[in-house]
């Protein structure tokens, strides 16, 4: 009795655990859009549409972003839903969309050519151009940000993000060198006298790693005319300029005008070097000017911003530029109403707005917006409006948005400057490295 | 009699075939029973690991649709590669030195902690407090400690003259490995004080007294009464601490991502940085399966281990 009792526990337990799967297994799974999350609504319901981005340094510049999205679909009679990552978040959120067939309708990038790698950016010529009228022309820089190799237009650049050249004003001028510094000569003599590395002061701060790479090793290699693609986008990059530049920037470690911590810097690190009061020079887009303008005006009144000479064309300066740009899913069933979202954005009565709510970070991609009083008047603004911008080129300029460019930006660049100031490898080594990568990035993405 | 006899005998076959088919229907339940959970096992750890050894013979990019079929190629690269080997090689440097030193300080600090101290409550409590800290916090905090501008271990060394020069904690390649190694242990060896610690409880006090009649000094008394009783304490700790060590991610991560130079690069920061960042999928997958062998000996060790003292006990 006692053993049937048992065994008709089990059962019953059994059956009832066994239902319960079942019930599970068989219970309708929420459907999800194709290529969109989420999807829009349908049946005259409002359409529901996801913008995806990246959080900005100021909260208040996310937020009037957020609010020129939301103005959009109050307009255009669509919901939206809108979600900012963090610069460590977003990447990562973009691969794993990607992968997961399930990604925003409209997102702010800084990867466009990988979007378009995997079949996910809308060709948007006319969007491009509807939107230069509207502010009288882009910039030259735009065109390299947002048409790829191949010469589609993919995306809509939201603005300039250069890269400046920040001088210790009154430290160079204590060794008898005053603004700006006109040539690469001067440069180095420059960086000579101010450098005391015995007093833990050094003359610049150039990570040895991938973070800011863009800003401070690409520069030394353009400067001396190296360039990483040929206009078809082929890699070239083991080549004598590129060689002479990797060695400038080298060497200034090895000469010991950086401070040794550089082989392990990340992104702030630069930063901190130059708030710290370490170093007498350092490239970095607008981050440093902010937390300056903030907290240590005293520094902020002593930094002179410029771009960097060219080495082989004296008088002559060079400096990449990147740009967010704003890339629509091709999928996506609510094209209307992302083109809606990116016009908002960059409207006439908009635009102005938020580059200044984006502090010194963001500065003008389209002709009109050059002369705001914003970028004129303010002292430090006005340098990089005039001695930077003038000169602001993307990296890819001399190809166009390539996935390869991405790709060796993630770790060979890392790879060559450590193998080259950690693991002691010749900079003909070091250069070989990242050339191989590009190699293996253009077989990887069978261009 | 002798039918009665016979008629046992004849019942006894009867009872031992009901019982056979109890047993079996007992049996039959309990795998039944088991089913739920093997399902779970099955759908959560099975089909993903299927999934990762056939996405490993694959030339898969993450976010691309097609991913051909490459063969043992991702597994070829990564042997042909000097990075991958250097990140084995890492991998049993972190883990060994790692584990070694979070022994030796969990068995010293748990042989103290099992005196009778004063307010060793409090101390057992602070002694947690490492192991109980998120590993993020815990680890920036380190990261801030370590910084060679404005951290606290540059500042003390300077101060005290023991360096006359900023140390590159986590950017020399030579005393980064260390420096990470450290923070684990930091981060580890509370777990080992406890599970020693509850270990030390359970050996007999007249264990000892005996020790001490026959003359046993306390270094005999621990070799020969502390030692044994703690063994498998220690063995399982080591192991499943071991397992847990040799993925681990997050610490290096954080610190160093792998550098200056793979200086700290271990497996687990290879197949993410190939995976995700690099967004080869499939090679990165390769990581992580060539990585398995290693993990299930260590599992079976651990396994056996257990058994064999559950038979013994």
């Amino acid at each position: 009795m006692a053993l049937r009792s048992r065994r008709a526990f089990l059962l019953t337990a059994t059956s009832g655990i066994g239902v319960a799967l079942l019930a599970a297994c068989s219970a309708p799974s929420p459907s999800a859009g194709p290529t969109s999350a989420p999807a829009s609504a349908s049946g005259g319901s409002r359409k529901q549409v996801t913008f995806w981005g990246r959080q900005q340094f100021l909260p208040e510049s996310n937020d009037y972003l957020t609010e020129s999205v939301k103005l959009a679909g109050q307009k255009g009679g669509f919901d939206v839903s809108v979600q900012l990552f963090t610069n460590d978040e977003h990447p990562q959120k973009e691969v794993v969309a990607m992968e997961s067939g399930v990604v925003p309708d409209i997102t702010y990038t800084y990867a466009p050519a990988l979007w378009d790698q995997n079949g996910y950016a809308l060709e948007i010529q006319s969007l491009y151009d509807d939107i230069g009228k509207s502010g009288g022309g882009w910039l030259d820089l735009a065109d390299g940000s947002s048409k790829t190799t191949a010469g589609k237009r993919i995306a809509v650049p939201m603005n300039t993000e250069p890269w400046f050249v920040h001088f210790r004003k009154d430290k160079f001028a204590e060794v008898g060198v005053s603004m700006p510094i006109k040539t690469w000569d001067e440069m180095m003599s420059a960086f000579q006298k101010v450098n005391k590395p015995d007093e833990g002061f050094y003359a610049f701060d150039g990570q040895m790693t991938e973070a800011d790479w863009v800003g401070n090793c690409l520069q030394f290699m353009w400067a001396f005319g190296g360039r990483l693609f040929d206009k078809e986008g082929t890699p070239t990059i083991n080549t004598p300029q590129n060689i002479a530049g990797v060695k400038a920037y080298t060497d200034l470690f090895k000469n010991k005008m950086m401070p040794a911590s550089v082989v392990s810097q990340k992104a702030s690190g630069n930063n901190e070097a130059w708030l710290s009061g370490q170093v007498a020079g350092v490239s970095n887009p607008g981050s440093i000017v902010l937390a300056m303008r903030k907290d240590n005006k005293d520094l902020l009144a002593n930094t002179y911003l410029q771009a960097f000479p060219s080495q082989v064309k004296p008088g002559s300066f060079v400096q990449t530029a990147g740009a967010a740009t704003l890339i629509i899913n091709k999928k996506s069933p609510n094209l209307d109403e992302a083109m809606q979202i990116a016009r908002m954005i960059l409207a006439p009565d908009r635009y102005p707005t938020q580059l200044e709510k984006a502090g010194s970070y963001w500065f003008p991609i389209l002709k009109n917006y050059l002369t705001l009083p914003f970028f004129t008047q303010d002292e430090w603004n006005k340098e990089v409006a005039e001695n930077i911008v003038p000169w602001a080129l993307p990296a890819t300029a001399d190809t166009g948005l390539s996935p390869i460019f991405d790709d060796i930006t993630i770790s060979a660049t890392n790879d060559m400057l450590q193998a080259i100031t950690v693991q002691g490898k010749s900079v003909e080594e070091g250069v070989k490295i990242l050339a191989d990568a590009a190699a293996a990035a253009k077989a990887k993405f069978k261009l | 009699m002798a039918l009665r006899v016979g008629a046992r005998r004849s019942a006894l076959p009867q009872v031992w075939g009901r019982q056979g088919t109890l047993a079996r229907d007992e049996a039959a339940f309990g795998y039944l029973l088991l089913l739920p959970a093997a399902l779970l096992i099955l759908v959560l750890v099975g089909v993903p690991f299927l999934n990762a050894l056939w996405l490993s013979f694959h030339k898969k990019l993450l976010g691309a649709t097609d991913a051909p079929w490459i063969g043992l190629q991702n597994y070829a690269t990564l042997i042909a590669d000097l990075v991958f080997w250097q990140a084995v090689k890492n991998t049993f440097v972190f883990t060994v030195g790692s584990i070694g030193s979070k022994l030796v300080i969990g068995l010293l600090i748990a042989l103290v902690l099992n005196e009778a101290l004063p307010m060793r409550g409090l101390w057992r409590s602070i002694v947690m407090l490492p192991y109980a800290m998120p590993t993020l916090v815990s680890v920036l905090v380190w990261k801030w400690m370590y910084n060679d501008v404005a951290g606290v271990l540059n500042y003390l060394a300077t101060t005290a003259h023991v360096a006359d020069h900023q140390i590159l904690w986590l950017g020399d390649p030579s005393i980064a490995m260390p420096a990470v190694i450290a923070v684990n242990v930091w981060r580890g060896f509370p777990f080992f004080v406890i599970t020693i610690l509850a270990g030390l409880q359970t050996v007999p006090q007249e264990l000892y007294d005996a020790a001490k009649v026959d003359g046993a000094g306390v270094w005999a008394r621990f070799a020969q009464v502390t030692l044994p009783g703690i063994l498998p304490v220690l063995a399982v700790t080591t192991l499943f601490s071991a397992i847990l060590t040799f993925n681990d991610f997050s610490i290096i991560w954080i610190l160093t991502q792998g550098g200056p130079g793979n200086a700290t690069n271990v497996l687990a920061t290879l197949t993410y940085k190939i995976a995700i960042p690099g967004l080869e999928l499939g090679k990165g997958v390769a990581v992580s399966v060539l990585m398995l062998p290693i993990l299930v000996l260590m599992i079976v060790f651990l396994n056996r281990f257990i058994s064999r003292r559950e038979e013994l006990a």
